[in-house]
């Protein structure tokens, strides 16, 4: 191979790679940093969604969100689904993995089973948790009373102070499946032989669990948590089509609080103002973990 | 046609071809997209195009509630291509239209329409602006009437109650038979319904308005009264867990014999019906203590984009003359259950309740009492708040919360006043 | 799976606890499907089996959501299929550019990962409307693929990093060019990695309610998921063809789930092994 043919064949490659990357670069630039931008200069302008003009109003939007009591609640509330979404699923999902990975029989129709809540639309998974907390005839309340249980029966989606438990029990039900397969597939690669080494050496089942195992689901557990995590934030679906925020907005979260304040109340600036803090506020819990990968995967293919 | 698209598809978004907004012919755009009210709008439609033949208008769906509605009417003006009429609510939402430019004056088309004249002044004012109308009226759901069981009533020798004190009387003897005594919902804002009659009976008709006109403070007397009222005789009597109701569950509840009364709007009929309940056998009515032969309206109007251009135009006013109508009400109303605005319409073919409820409305028009539904009323922030600030008191009714929840209502309808977003109806 | 230890009692114990498990996980599935096939007066009665099934309901499911699942199809395949392969034309040069310049411009693109959609939809209704793409499947599918970037990317390139350099070099000795080795090795080479994410993009777009209650309002258009959400909120909720529709509504993306299940497991491990 001549100089000359290995230079055209780097140049090659970098026309190549810019082609390539060219599209998605389009995409991401509308998508992504014009939306956004667009999102942020609205929200310095207050705008009803029907009439042709923005009025400007600057940081008001920012200043009354800053002192409405509704905003902060449902700050509050996004902050309480991170912390359900990065323990509750996670740890449940690993623990079945765990359970199930035993080469045990009727494997494949345990794993769908636990898996299938997951790619189930939510809105259908509203529908059906509806009807299962459904106060006088609902399954859970029916099945307590059958038991003999009826005195704990609660209003469930209709009491301020239940209400976001019974939505999260719900999600837990519907989120679950998928730390399940990620963790499941995490362990097929954990080598048979580190463990039977382990074994010999006369470790029992937890510390090899503990010192070995978990140690390799290192992979699977950063991939369950970034994604458990930008879901928390992003959180919307399952809250609006079961309770739309209620009762009385105590279920409320930013994102469904934007989308009452856009398409209820049509205070279109106000809604923008709070996307960008939603945005804010995904950015500094997720940046690190962005981070994180982008270094981390830098190492690897060093 | 499938591979068509898809060839279109694919050159679309190959970003070869723009797409071509398809010119439509007129249309009516509404949500009555299933049901009855699909089939009310048909019957409206099949009378306004064999009455119009040379102007026949066709009608969309826009899925979901008013507030797709408004979503798809922002496309539509952003495009340029508004349809001849769509289908609004009254008050603050016509309003906020007027206010943007989008809607036309439609006082000469429909004024010389028999009985739109007529119509009861409550009505009319609501879709008035300066004197002009700019929406026809189409049709009325009582929200005050209270649905009752009969066989519970029968079992415990109970009258439909005619005054709050004789609703808390029966309220007792109900609860003490151990049915639930008044249903209610979460959600929506089924809680501040039940409220009106009390503020009904407190203000009267006129300061009523004046109250949605944010001239009346929450902390009036008479508000406090009223919402005192209310809660000693219909929030302390809400069935148990209510706020984890919808609408519809409570119908159920009420369906399967378990709830004795029921005051969530009228179009519990309907539901009943599909039950095979009929009204004056197994459900019975009464109008709520207090209004002294007032009823109180929900409903639904026709509006007319501004700058439509001359054909579409002329659709829509032959359109609008046909749905104000005595005729055209009465087509489409039957379909749905409710009763004509125009009161020059007949009751043939309404069901056992609508006789019923054409008859109290007959009456309540006669003395100028038809009120609609005053939420609609109040600057759309405020009616949000009073919706959720309801619903979290009466699930946890006290003097302290009461006046708390007024209070902080009332500096939300001073901050309101101030920067002119009520409406002086 | 030797019968000496399927028969210890730690294992029998495992294999309660599995199958309680999965009995519960399985409860609210059971409850849609028992509901899907009651007449309306036995509805209320929620552990009874249906004294007559009757298929009324997905008679009355289908029409309502008939066509929208026949949009959701028309929307997710392609918008699958694009976005796949949009976010691996991404994935590739960034899993073999060295240095400073591939490390920022994929830092940009996972930014993308914590914009919550919600805040983009005012925006993205505008730029639809713009385009004349508002309230069109293919709309629908620029919008799926544009946000679908980043965590396509995300994935295919910790993915492409499990495929070993050394592979990229033989073609080059054989003269195989850039994007020669691409289309035709690197890509078929790839197809766990692609199913898993297909299936993970699959969900989203298909439960997507957001970009569908913005993008779409005529029933040519609308997806199951904005259909049964107007349902869920409609005035009037009639839990049998609700819970026929959602079961229709699975049915697709169970279907999908189960063909590829095995590429999608073996993907996962690649794409999260790294």
């Amino acid at each position: 191979m001549t100089t000359n043919s290995r230079g055209s064949l780097k140049r090659e490659k970098t026309v190549t790679f810019a082609i390539f990357l060219a599209l998605p670069l389009i995409f991401f630039l509308t998508a992504y940093v014009y939306a956004v931008g667009y999102t942020g200069w609205l929200s310095l302008h207050s705008w009803d969604g029907l009439s042709p003009h923005w009025d400007w109003v600057g940081m008001d939007n920012y200043q009354d969100l800053m002192g409405s009591s509704r905003f902060w609640h449902s700050l509050v509330n996004n902050l309480q689904w991170l912390v359900f979404y990065l323990i509750c699923p996670t740890v449940l999902g690993l623990a079945l993995a765990v359970l199930v990975d035993g080469k045990l029989k009727g494997e494949g129709i345990m794993k769908t089973l636990i898996f299938l809540p997951y790619i189930i639309t939510p809105v259908a998974v509203a529908a059906v948790w509806r009807w299962i907390y459904m106060p006088a005839d609902g399954l859970l309340t029916s099945a307590l009373e059958g038991v003999g249980l009826g005195g704990l029966a609660q209003n469930w989606l209709g009491d301020a102070g239940i209400v976001n438990g019974a939505l999260m029990f719900a999600a837990l039900w519907s989120a679950t499946g998928f730390a399940f397969l990620v963790f499941f597939s995490g362990l097929r690669s954990v080598p048979v032989e580190t463990i039977e080494a382990a074994r010999i050496d006369g470790a029992s089942s937890w510390v090899i669990f503990w010192r070995v195992v978990l140690p390799q689901l290192w992979p699977s557990t950063v991939l369950v948590l970034g994604l458990f995590g930008i879901e928390a934030m992003r959180i919307f679906d399952l809250i609006w089509s079961m309770t739309n925020g209620g009762p009385a907005r105590a279920s409320e979260v930013l994102a469904t609080q934007l989308y009452d304040v856009a398409f209820t109340t049509f205070q279109m600036g106000e809604a923008s103002a709070i996307g960008i803090v939603q945005l804010l506020l995904a950015a500094a819990l997720i940046l690190p973990y962005i981070i994180y990968i982008t270094s981390h995967v830098e190492e690897q293919s060093e | 046609m499938k591979i068509d698209k898809l060839l279109t598809a694919g050159a679309l978004s190959a970003g070869l071809m723009p797409l071509q907004a398809a010119a439509q012919d007129a249309q009516i755009w509404s949500y009555w997209g299933t049901g009855a009210e699909a089939a009310a709008l048909e019957a409206l439609v099949d009378v306004n195009n064999s009455e119009n033949a040379d102007t026949p208008i066709g009608t969309r769906t826009i899925s979901g509630n008013s507030s797709e509605m408004r979503r798809a009417m922002q496309v539509s003006f952003l495009g340029g291509t508004p349809p001849a009429v769509y289908q609004s609510g009254f008050g603050m939402d016509l309003k906020s239209f007027l206010d943007a430019e989008r809607i036309a004056n439609i006082d000469s088309v429909i004024a010389d329409v028999p009985g739109v004249a007529e119509m009861s002044s409550g009505i009319k004012r609501v879709v008035s602006f300066d004197g002009d109308m700019y929406a026809v009226p189409l049709n009325l759901h009582i929200i005050s009437n209270v649905f009752y069981n009969t066989a519970i009533f029968d079992e415990l020798g109970i009258e439909p109650p005619k005054t709050a004190e004789e609703f808390r009387a029966a309220a007792e003897k109900i609860d003490a038979a151990g049915y639930e005594v008044l249903g209610n919902a979460g959600g929506g804002s089924w809680t501040f319904y039940t409220a009106f009659p009390f503020l009904i009976e407190e203000l009267g008709q006129d300061d009523l308005f004046a109250f949605t006109s944010g001239e009346i403070p929450f902390t009036d007397e008479r508000v406090v009264t009223a919402f005192q009222e209310w809660t000693d005789t219909y929030v302390d009597n809400y069935m148990e867990n209510w706020s984890g109701y919808s609408w519809a569950d409570t119908a159920a509840q009420f369906a399967q014999g378990k709830v004795a009364m029921y005051q969530m709007g009228d179009w519990l009929s309907a539901y009943l019906a599909d039950a095979g309940w009929t009204a004056g056998e197994q459900y019975d009515f009464f109008s709520a203590p207090g209004l002294d032969g007032a009823v109180v309206v929900q409903m639904d109007v026709l509006a007319k984009p501004s700058g439509l251009d001359e054909a579409t135009s002329a659709v829509a006013d032959a359109f609008l003359k046909t749905a104000s109508g005595a005729e055209g009400q009465l087509a489409f109303n039957v379909k749905k259950g409710s009763v004509a605005a125009n009161p020059e319409s007949t009751d043939e073919g309404y069901s056992a309740y609508g006789e019923l409820a054409y008859q109290q409305i007959q009456e309540a028009t006669a003395a100028d009492k038809v009120i609609p539904n005053p939420k609609f009323l109040f600057p759309t922030k405020l009616d949000e708040e009073i919706k959720n600030d309801t619903i979290a008191y009466a699930q946890d009714p006290s003097e302290e919360a009461l006046m708390e929840m007024l209070e902080k209502l009332d500096a939300m309808r001073v901050e309101l006043e101030d920067a002119g977003e009520f409406i002086k109806w | 799976m030797s019968v000496a230890t399927s028969l210890s009692p730690a294992r029998t114990l495992r294999y309660a606890l599995a199958i309680l498990v999965c009995a519960l996980f399985a409860v609210p599935l059971l409850l849609a499907l028992n509901t899907s096939f009651k007449a309306p007066d036995e509805i209320y009665r929620v552990f009874s089996l249906p004294d007559n099934p009757t298929l009324e309901n997905y008679r009355i499911g289908l029409s309502q959501v008939g066509r929208s699942v026949l949009n959701s199809l028309m929307i997710t395949i392609p918008a699958v299929a694009l976005s796949v392969f949009i976010g691996s034309m991404a994935a590739y040069p960034l899993s073999m550019m060295r240095g400073r310049a591939g490390r920022v411009i994929y830092f940009v693109l996972l930014t993308g990962m914590f914009v919550p959609f919600q805040i983009v939809q005012i925006p993205t209704f505008y730029i639809a409307r713009a385009l004349g793409i508002y309230n069109t499947i293919p709309g629908l599918w620029l919008v799926h693929v544009a946000y679908g970037v980043p965590i396509c990317t995300f994935f295919m390139r910790n993915f492409f990093a499990t495929v070993p350099r050394s592979m990229y070099e033989a073609a080059q000795v054989d003269g195989c060019g850039t994007a020669g080795y691409f289309f035709k090795i690197l890509m078929p080479a790839s197809f766990s990695g692609i199913a898993a994410l297909a299936i993970v993009q699959s969900r989203s777009v298909w439960n997507d309610l957001l970009f569908a209650m913005t993008l779409s309002n005529s029933d040519a258009t609308m997806p199951v998921t904005a259909k049964l959400n107007g349902f869920v909120g409609a005035i009037q909720v009639q839990y049998g063809p609700l819970m026929a529709s959602a079961v229709i509504s699975v049915v697709p993306v169970l279907v999908a789930f189960l063909l590829f299940q095995k590429a999608f497991v073996r993907g996962l491990l690649g794409g999260s092994s790294k």
